[in-house]
């Protein structure tokens, strides 16, 4: 048998308009490439791409030790909201929570307050009730009664349900109700597709854990229709099943993504964090960073602190509030197809809506009229003129989309309407990226800030001017950051338990058996190509009477109840100014086991640019700068160095260097960025 | 697209310059409502969330609110105005701290303290920084400063006048010394006022960054411009619509048999200019639920600002009303009216708005809201004396409009509480919930139906609890609009362990024994459309 490191490795993500593939061969080099979706199943456009990959590289199925992939099945799902709904089993009387969600509304001003819940994905004739009640301990105040579960069956049954969620009361704080309806259920009705509430959210609160279980219940077939497909495909070609990127920021089996697929709402974007952070220069990874991922709709946020990603257990999808523990990835409506327009009173605003793929900015050619950032930079000379697509970017039109939907509302030529508009998307960026630092307790002046996706390269150094931060970088491949993440992610698994603890000894000595229960859970197989299992465990912990908790680490073989404490208000005080003296109760156990990939050469190269045309230099259409140089990507070494203004590309990003700041390639092949004083 | 450019679009900053002020003034106000909700003590503030953050020019006119509570957004601009009126910003010096809760110098009910930092640059100052914030307890005749037999003001706790807080940072001592002494929970009012200062100063702090940046000159004219731009876009929904006068009654529930008050709006809609004016209105009341000018400024703000949702949210949203509230009326009482009860006359004056409104603009407003929503709190001991407490706001529906049915117990207009979840309320009271639904066909009907309300029902399992219901909208209906029905009115009750009823009043204290069931049922909104 082959040792893993004389392997291929290829990863797999795919995105809203291309499949990005990189391959690690077995002498180390990084391979990257992008491809556009042009197959109408998703399944088929990324086994396209993988021929494509394998065809030019030439690995065959013996030759590859790692399939890992990250995708947007689930995402997409939820944002479409197209699937068949799904039906809710739960207790008698409750059947409306998921209707009324928790009273408040998102817009204060809306003419009209609409339903804040998406009750369309699980109608109300799809909720059915049973008889049985646990009380707030969990102990049974009420047994569960089987005539009204196999009535409840009959009614969904009538209604063509395939996959429902069990959600009952108290469930986080003991699950046999919900185990006991679960095998009726697949006794009575075999092919329906379950999902229980206490094991895909065991926390307290029904709407959020009901929610969240609902809309697990929502994108199981789809999700499993996709992953089936998409691995019988590697099958029939001889390769192995792929390992799949989480929105916690784990790869995970194929079966366990099947078994919870909610769990793969943030699957890129997640992995897209690790590639970023596993990219970074020592200086960058030594402080704290934000990471902006532009694409073509929006802008994902992280920060990084130490090149750790923080975890939220709130987690926005679009509309959608789920409620799990993820990396902490904020999204924001800009990016370069987001529509720029001027309302009725003169006001530029940006998005949210976007032009998206098609028909794309008008620059495209493809029959896009509305302006968008994309057509800005194009006005200005800020873009190559032919994209790595081979898609020629035709200014002729961009002009005459920003002329028209800027320049004359503005009175002001389409090249001074396009900088305007740019400075309010960087200024946008750069109030994103105040929020994000804000919240995690840092002054954006600490800050580096890492540009990655399609686009980052062309808006960060701007906006990281406006904010005070001094230092951009922008790692060697920032338009495969995800693909390349999902070489470098852990394989984990995560298992966590509803309690009620105080920090005593008592408490304590509940809360460290529940932490050997969890940790025996979570235990993986892992293949040759990962390390051996590391196992942490983490609390959430709140004060007493308040229902704000955070997550703090638990070493279960040497805290005390006094260290927990004082962790938390450590934690406390950094997030939220200040620590009380009330007691602190334990609401949830948590064991995280984690295999790293077994460490092996991996060469970053910028792809080099085959098939692109490359120039010297561009003209520009700036107030102080008429052209500038243009150099690839590729071609600059470590040690290189230079000054703005200049356009860097590459197959997979273009970094626009603005005229105030220098640039110079590091060790690790990343670009960095400094504002000269 | 109009061809035409657009001209008089602002003194000194391009349209680029602005479009970023207005997101960096937004941006602050956010950060000072995060950074008062981070900070606070009490959990009224940090989980209800009963507070709210502003911007000011010197002269007192908002600039920027953060996204948090409309009933304590608009109320925040009077507040400002009074405490100018008392101390000229001549006067004022950086690291000062003004502070105030007086009903007739601006404020809303005595719990809510504004306190507000001048920003001052060149020498002068230029903006301030604002918050306001429910403290826990500031005197009165009742834990809570809320006393629902209040008669007038005195028993509602202590009244502030617009006093001078910190001098350079630092604390008046004689004045928090008579806080301090004037609280049940002093504790909580210090931590709560440390949060507010916090949350000012950092606001402080990013503006004086901000002017710095910009020079106060343009930093000025940048916020008059957004103000203007307000202004026109307000305007601009006014004059798409035809003028008219549009009026409409609407009665709060009554106490002990006696007929409600009666809230009275005449909206006169000329070009592009509003007149709301609540003449005819019952005067005011020796019962809590009088509402203060600075109270109802917080209506008519939410009011306007639904005209124009993507206008920045500053003065000019107010520039083109003309806001008429008659003195000694329960929507503009006189000195010693007690008002600490509001709540529901400010909810029930943006019901009667948006009724009014929807005779103006058939086509694009939406009905009434219940305009409901029911302050349920319960204190008691189990039989093993082991005591629980625990309040709830529970919503009735939203007012269906051309766009489809209203949304199903739901927080409107001023408000916007979450509820109580039943895991968290089973597990700090020995109660049981029984049932926790939409109160099916309770909106009103037609072409689309307005949102239902909820019935709540829970069952005392063990001593005895005392019940405050306040509720409303048990005697009246939220109307429909363009020929829809009305939502169906309140009603609670509770069934006591040996099978009898007992239908609850609208403002009520009972007590209640283990096996009661209790049940409240909250009103409908208003339907959409005739059948």
């Amino acid at each position: 048998m082959q040792t893993p490191d004389v392997m291929w490795e290829v990863a797999v993500d795919v995105g809203g308009t291309f499949v990005d593939v990189v391959a690690l061969s077995p002498d180390g080099r990084v391979h990257a490439s992008k491809h556009s979706r042009r197959a109408v199943l998703p399944e088929d456009a990324v086994l396209h791409a993988v021929d494509a990959v394998a065809d030019q590289l030439g690995f065959t199925s013996g030759q590859v030790g790692r399939w890992l992939h990250g995708t947007t099945i689930a995402t997409n799902i939820l944002l479409e909201r197209r699937a068949s709904p799904v039906g809710v089993i739960t207790n008698r009387g409750f059947s409306d929570v998921l209707t009324l969600g928790r009273q408040n509304r998102r817009d204060l001003y809306a003419r009209q307050v609409v339903s804040q819940t998406p009750s369309d994905l699980m109608p109300e004739a799809m909720r059915v009730e049973i008889d049985g009640r646990l009380d707030a301990a969990g102990v049974e105040c009420e047994p569960l009664s089987r005539a009204s579960v196999v009535a409840a069956l009959a009614v969904l049954h009538g209604a063509g349900v395939r996959s429902a969620a069990i959600c009952l009361l108290f469930s986080h704080r003991n699950d046999a109700h919900e185990r006991q309806v679960l095998d009726w259920c697949s006794e009575l009705a075999p092919d329906m597709q379950l999902s229980l509430s206490s094991a895909v959210d065991p926390r307290a609160r029904e709407f959020e854990r009901w929610l969240t279980t609902a809309l697990d219940a929502y994108v199981k077939p789809g999700v499993a229709a996709y992953l089936h497909a998409f691995s019988a495909g590697l099958a029939e070609r001889g390769y192995q099943a792929p390992l799949i990127m989480r929105s916690s920021g784990g790869v995970a089996p194929m079966a366990d993504c099947t078994r919870m697929p909610i769990a793969l709402a943030m699957s890129g974007p997640a992995a897209a964090v690790n590639g970023v952070a596993s990219m970074l220069d020592p200086v960058t990874l030594r402080g704290a960073a934000i990471s902006i991922d532009i694409g073509g709709t929006s802008s994902d946020l992280s920060l990084l602190d130490g090149g750790q990603a923080r975890f939220t257990q709130e987690l926005q999808v679009g509309e959608l509030g789920l409620r799990m523990r993820s990396l902490d990835i904020v999204s924001i409506p800009l990016g370069g197809g987001s529509i720029v327009r001027v309302n009725a009173a003169g006001a530029i605003r940006i998005g949210p809506d976007s032009a998206g793929a098609q028909p794309g900015p008008a620059a495209y050619g493809r029959g896009g009229e509305l302006a968008t950032i994309t057509d800005c930079l194009v006005v200005l000379g800020l873009l190559p003129q032919t994209l790595a697509s081979g898609l020629l970017l035709d200014r002729r039109l961009a002009c005459a989309a920003v002329e028209a939907a800027l320049g004359q509302p503005l009175a002001m030529t389409a090249e001074a309407a396009a900088l305007t508009a740019l400075r309010v998307a960087n200024a946008q960026l750069g109030e994103a990226v105040k929020q994000t630092a804000f919240a995690a307790g840092f002054d954006t002046r600490e800050l580096v800030l890492v540009a990655a996706g399609g686009g980052g390269g062309m808006h960060v150094a701007e906006a990281a001017e406006r904010v005070g931060v001094r230092r951009v970088v922008v790692p060697a491949l920032p338009g495969v950051a995800a693909a390349y993440g999902l070489l470098r992610s852990a394989q984990t698994a995560v298992r966590e338990r509803a309690v009620l603890s105080a920090l005593d000894d008592e408490g304590l000595a509940g809360v460290r058996m529940a932490a050997a229960e969890l940790a025996d859970a979570a235990t993986m197989v892992v293949s040759g190509s990962y390390q051996a299992q590391e196992i942490s465990f983490f609390l959430d912990v709140g004060y007493l009477g308040q229902e704000f908790t955070l997550e703090v680490p638990f070493y279960p073989d040497r805290d005390t109840g006094v260290e927990i404490g004082q962790r938390f208000d450590d934690v406390h005080t950094k997030i939220r100014g200040q620590a009380f003296q009330s007691g602190h109760s334990v609401r949830a156990v948590r064991a995280v086991a984690s295999c790293a990939p077994l460490a092996r050469r991996r060469d970053l190269h910028p792809p080099a640019m085959e098939g692109m045309a490359l120039v010297a230099s561009q003209p520009l259409y700036l107030p102080d700068h008429s052209s500038c140089p243009v150099c690839s990507r590729a071609s600059l070494a470590p040690g290189a160095m230079g000054q703005g203004p200049m356009v860097v590309i590459s197959t997979d990003s273009t970094v626009w260097v603005p005229p105030a700041w220098d640039w110079q390639v590091t060790d690790d092949r990343v670009l960095v960025l400094e504002l000269r004083s | 697209m109009s061809a035409m450019p657009i001209t008089g679009l602002s003194d000194g900053l391009d349209p680029a310059a602005l479009e970023i002020l207005r997101m960096q003034l937004d941006g602050i106000a956010d950060r000072m409502q995060e950074a008062l909700v981070r900070s606070a003590i009490s959990s009224i503030a940090r989980e209800g969330m009963d507070c709210a953050a502003a911007l000011f020019l010197a002269d007192g006119r908002v600039i920027a609110q953060a996204r948090s509570l409309p009933l304590l957004l608009g109320s925040m601009i009077p507040a400002v105005k009074g405490i100018l009126a008392r101390f000229p910003v001549d006067g004022m010096a950086a690291g000062d701290a003004y502070l105030l809760n007086d009903p007739w110098s601006g404020g809303t009910h005595l719990p809510d303290l504004v306190m507000i930092r001048p920003l001052l640059a060149d020498g002068r100052v230029v903006a301030f920084s604002g918050s306001i914030l429910h403290h826990q307890d500031i005197g009165g005749s009742a834990p809570g400063s809320i006393p629902p037999d209040a008669t007038e003001i005195f028993h509602e706790g202590l009244r502030i006048p617009p006093v001078h807080w910190r001098s350079g940072g630092v604390v008046n001592a004689g004045v928090s010394s008579i806080l301090y002494a004037n609280s049940r929970t002093p504790d909580n009012l210090r931590g709560d006022l440390d949060a507010q200062w916090a949350a000012i100063s950092l606001g402080e702090r990013e503006l004086a960054e901000l002017v710095s940046k910009l020079g106060v000159v343009s930093f000025e004219s940048g916020c008059s411009a957004l103000i203007a731009q307000a202004d026109r876009m307000t305007r601009t929904a006014l004059a798409l619509l035809a003028d008219g006068v549009y009026t409409h009654a609407d009665q709060l529930d009554g106490r002990d048999g006696q007929p409600g008050v009666i809230l009275q709006v005449t909206l006169r809609k000329s070009g592009d200019t509003l007149d709301i004016d609540f003449t005819g209105t019952s005067a005011q009341v020796a019962a809590p639920i009088n509402a203060p000018y600075a109270a109802m400024l917080s209506a008519v703000f939410f009011f306007m600002r639904t005209l124009a949702p993507d206008a920045p949210s500053n003065q000019g949203c107010l520039a083109c009303v003309r806001l008429v509230l008659p003195e000694g009326s329960v929507v503009n009482p006189r000195f010693p009216a007690p008002v600490n009860a509001r709540t529901a006359t400010v909810k029930l004056a943006c019901n009667a708005m948006l009724a009014a409104w929807s005779k103006a603009d058939p086509v694009g407003a939406c009905a009434p809201n219940s305009g409901v929503s029911v302050v349920l709190s319960i204190g008691g001991a189990d039989d093993l004396g082991q005591r629980f407490f625990f309040t709830e706001i529970i919503a009735g529906g939203g007012g269906a409009g051309p766009d489809g049915p209203g949304a199903s117990g739901i927080s409107t207009d001023v408000g916007n509480a979450k509820n109580l979840p039943i895991e968290m309320l089973e597990a700090q009271a020995p109660v049981r919930v029984e049932q926790y639904l939409r109160r099916r066909g309770s909106g009103g009907m037609g072409k689309h139906a307005g949102g239902d309300g909820v019935v709540r029902t829970y069952l005392l399992l063990s001593g005895q609890a005392t019940v405050s219901y306040r509720g409303e909208r048990h005697d009246t209906q939220a109307m429909g609009a363009q020929g829809a029905g009305s939502g169906r009115s309140s009603r609670a009750f509770v069934v006591r362990s040996d099978g009898q009823v007992e239908v609850i009043a609208s403002k009520t204290k009972f007590t209640w024994l283990a096996g009661d069931r209790l049940t409240i049922e909250t009103a409908g909104g208003g339907g959409w459309g005739a059948l």
